[in-house]
């Protein structure tokens, strides 16, 4: 680069999202990527073709999001462990000497982080339909592409996955240490939704609605009721699920103003 | 130009930094020296903005580091050779800060030519020696071509070759008109790669001043002599108001001229074997004035243990 060129050297948030998402591509990151894409398309094809029979259209379009979950909670915790890394390897350092607007960093890191999950999300409904329509259509299945569930289920998805990435960021930049970030990551999406339908109780399937697996299901899904079973509607769940990427975001923001990097 | 102004960092009870004030002016080498755990580091961090100051402010080139709108043009800064994620490589890695700049590859290349690295930028970082840490950092410093550098111990680890490199390099930035402040307990290298020292010692400035008035003010300015007579012409010496401290071989006298001392042997018939001014060295200089302020000082030689 010509010293003409270096003089235009300018930090902005586009700069450092695309150092954000560079730091993201790493051998872990495939790994992490290939094991939840390949999780994703075993759980839709095991998931089988019962439900087709009863309704063909639901069925079908049920199987393309059988492998979420698995997903979900892996690409959220490689979330939080990129941003806890950089404390942990001692990267921060050389980040925040360049890019000393710390708040600069957290807006493209948590949107670095946004984007990888919501490819994830993408590639992992991508995939699923190419390992289940074959059988799907071929048990009497049907898709419609102008089908409003299946577009709410498809988008609902994404964003479950880029705020979960936000959310992680957030929670990273918060606490710096991977251990106790992933601690509270598995809790929050995997531990606490399986301990509420453990107890059973009102208040725990109360909570259960609002945790971010509760609200995810029903962005995914749509509302549903039923004994031991209580979502919200789709707006307030929408609500709650913003909620729960932006509150941790917000906290890391004042944080990252005024704590040593 | 660096300038910290009266900076003040606690971590907890602890004071890091008191009250320090100093500068590191463009065109010049500033060799910023203390004990181990005299406040260096923070300084510098506090300068790079990865440290808020609980007191005070430290600017560079006028500004805090943030408003800068492009920091790495401002500053480059080495702090730590373990300031990279083990399983990257050297290329990735300086890319990853290259972009958030929006500088290209090409100029990722030639930093890792520079430093010498460019056999070994695809490898992992984890495979690295601290000498070849300590040159990717100092190729991440130097990959806007900075105003400033800024660098925290940078030839530790460094062979005789890279030490010489980081000499040449820093001289001639100072040469181009820009600031160099780096740190070293090397005080052979501060000496001969500084213009200026800073000197801190529990968190306080002890001096700020160039290289060459420190050494000379810690040999209070002697002149060395030796005569054909030296015990008859100390005592003409006393007489002449000459304050004498014998060296080990002739006289060290403090409070004449070189010419008095020239002219009072000629009187004397004496013949003069020596009349030079003396100097300290930088290490002898600094030993001197941090001696009371050493934090965690070293026992006993092996040689003095030993029974």
């Amino acid at each position: 680069m010509s010293a003409t060129t270096l003089t235009e050297a300018r930090l902005s948030y586009g700069g450092v999202l695309k150092s954000e998402l560079l730091k993201l591509r790493s051998r872990a990151m495939l790994w992490v990527t290939g094991i939840a894409l390949g999780l994703w398309a075993l759980l839709a094809v095991t998931s089988g073709t019962g439900d087709i029979a009863k309704d063909p259209l639901f069925g079908t379009e049920s199987r393309l999001f059988a492998g979420v979950m698995l997903a979900w909670i892996m690409t959220t915790v490689y979330a939080a462990v990129a941003t806890t890394s950089e404390w942990s390897t001692g990267q921060y350092r050389a980040t925040f000497a360049v890019v000393p607007r710390t708040q600069l960093w957290l807006a493209a890191k948590a949107s670095a982080a946004a984007i990888y999950a919501a490819i994830v999300a993408v590639l992992g409904v991508v995939i699923a339909a190419a390992a289940t329509l074959p059988s799907s259509l071929g048990a009497g299945g049907r898709i419609v592409l102008t089908d409003w569930d299946l577009w709410r289920a498809f988008l609902g998805v994404v964003a479950v996955f880029a705020l979960s990435g936000v959310m992680a960021t957030a929670i990273g930049a918060i606490v710096r240490a991977t251990g106790i970030a992933v601690i509270i990551i598995v809790t929050i999406t995997f531990i606490l939704p399986f301990a509420t339908l453990i107890f059973g109780a009102e208040w725990a399937v109360h909570i259960s609605a609002y945790l971010p697996s509760g609200t995810a299901d029903v962005v995914i899904n749509g509302p549903m009721f039923g004994p031991a079973l209580e979502t919200l509607p789709l707006v307030p769940a929408s609500i709650v699920l913003v909620a729960w990427a932006a509150a941790p975001y917000i906290a890391a923001w004042q944080l990252m103003s005024k704590r040593d990097a | 130009m660096i300038e910290v102004i009266d900076l003040t960092k606690h971590y907890g009870d602890k004071i890091a930094v008191d009250h320090a004030s100093f500068a590191a002016p463009d065109g010049m080498v500033t060799g910023f020296l203390g004990p181990n755990g005299a406040g260096k580091s923070t300084s510098m961090r506090a300068i790079m903005g990865l440290d808020r100051p609980t007191g005070g402010h430290a600017t560079v080139n006028g500004k805090h580091i943030s408003q800068h709108a492009a920091p790495m043009r401002e500053v480059g800064a080495l702090l730590d050779a373990k300031s990279v994620a083990p399983g990257r490589t050297a290329r990735a890695h300086l890319r990853a800060l290259a972009a958030t700049h929006g500088i290209g590859k090409r100029r990722v290349d030639e930093v890792l030519g520079m430093t010498g690295l460019d056999k070994v930028a695809d490898k992992r970082v984890k495979g690295f020696s601290l000498g070849m840490g300590q040159r990717l950092g100092i190729a991440s410093a130097l990959l806007a071509d900075p105003q400033t550098l800024v660098m925290d111990e940078p030839v530790n680890g460094l062979d005789p070759d890279g030490v010489r490199w980081v000499r040449d390099m820093s001289r001639h930035f100072a040469a181009e008109g820009r600031c160099v402040l780096l740190s070293s307990h090397l005080m052979s290298e501060v000496e001969l790669t500084a213009d200026r020292v800073v000197i801190i010692g529990r968190g306080r400035i002890l001096a700020d001043t160039s290289v060459a008035d420190f050494t000379a003010e810690a040999a209070n300015n002697a002149i060395a002599v030796r005569t054909s007579d030296d015990v008859a012409f100390s005592t003409l010496l006393q007489g002449a108001g000459a304050i004498l401290a014998s060296g080990s071989a002739g006289l060290s006298v403090v409070g004449l001229e070189a010419a008095d001392i020239a002219r009072l042997a000629v009187r004397a018939n004496l013949d003069l074997h020596e009349l030079t001014h003396t100097a300290a060295t930088l290490e002898e200089a600094y030993m001197k004035l941090t001696a009371d302020q050493v934090e965690y000082k070293s026992g006993p030689s092996l040689e003095a243990v030993a029974p």
